[in-house]
């Protein structure tokens, strides 16, 4: 399934109503299903706030690819904009430390299969793999 | 949807999504807090780092007054977000469901 968004935060429901949506339609179970929205939701939000304007839609897509779920999102007519290649955040780091930039991202990483970016016609192209559980 | 409750003993009961969506509503309610306050995250299924942004930012406001966040009966999904975000290292939680 694949349906586009408006690049803003006020479209956070609606992108939950469709992975959920999309999730029960692949019997994905629970640790999958939250993986899913995790990922969505931190890539989603990440575009709203860091990658603004060009055609301000967000198109998402969830298929089935074996025994795994394959996740994109698509952001039009904007510059590179790499998540993948966000420098680590320390988590090892005090209370008084840490900071919650970038955790979005860390969490991402450690939860699906796999996390890759491509620019192509100047669309930032996201892609995650997770396994069907 | 979260739904956030305070108890008459100050325990905040928390169930639904803490999402991005959320923030806001939480703020109000955590910004409010002065003194260790038990979180229950019983009924809580899905937290992101919104959600993580906001305990922390409440945890580093009480650090500084000498009081505490005390986060009880997480489930396992809930749990592994704290783990991987290395967030059992910042805040007390208590094991068991």
């Amino acid at each position: 399934m694949k349906r586009r968004f408006t690049k803003t935060s006020g479209s956070i429901a609606d992108v939950f109503a469709f992975v959920d949506e999309s999730l029960a339609a692949q019997n994905a179970g629970p640790s999958t299903a939250y993986a899913v929205n995790l990922a969505v939701e931190e890539l989603f939000t990440n575009m709203v706030k860091y990658s603004p304007g060009g055609k301000n839609e967000v198109t998402i897509g969830i298929e089935k690819n074996g025994d795994r779920l394959v996740v994109t999102l698509v952001d039009e007519d904007v510059e590179p904009f790499d998540m993948t290649s966000r420098a680590e955040v320390d988590t090892s780091k005090r209370l008084e430390e840490r900071k919650i930039g970038g955790l979005g991202i860390h969490l991402v990483k450690q939860m699906v299969d796999e996390f890759h970016y491509r620019y192509e016609n100047r669309s930032s192209i996201i892609t995650i793999t997770k396994k069907l559980e | 949807m979260l739904a956030i409750v305070v108890k008459d003993d100050g325990e905040v009961v928390l169930s639904g999504r803490f999402d991005a969506s959320q923030v806001e509503s939480a703020d109000a309610v955590f910004d409010r807090l002065a003194t260790t306050t038990r979180v229950n995250f019983r009924d809580l299924d899905y937290i992101s780092s919104a959600g993580l942004g906001v305990l922390l930012k409440t945890q580093k406001r009480l650090s500084g007054l000498g009081h505490n966040l005390i986060l009880t009966h997480m489930n396992k999904l809930v749990r592994d977000v704290f783990r991987i975000a290395r967030f059992d290292l910042v805040f007390r939680i208590e094991e068991g469901t």
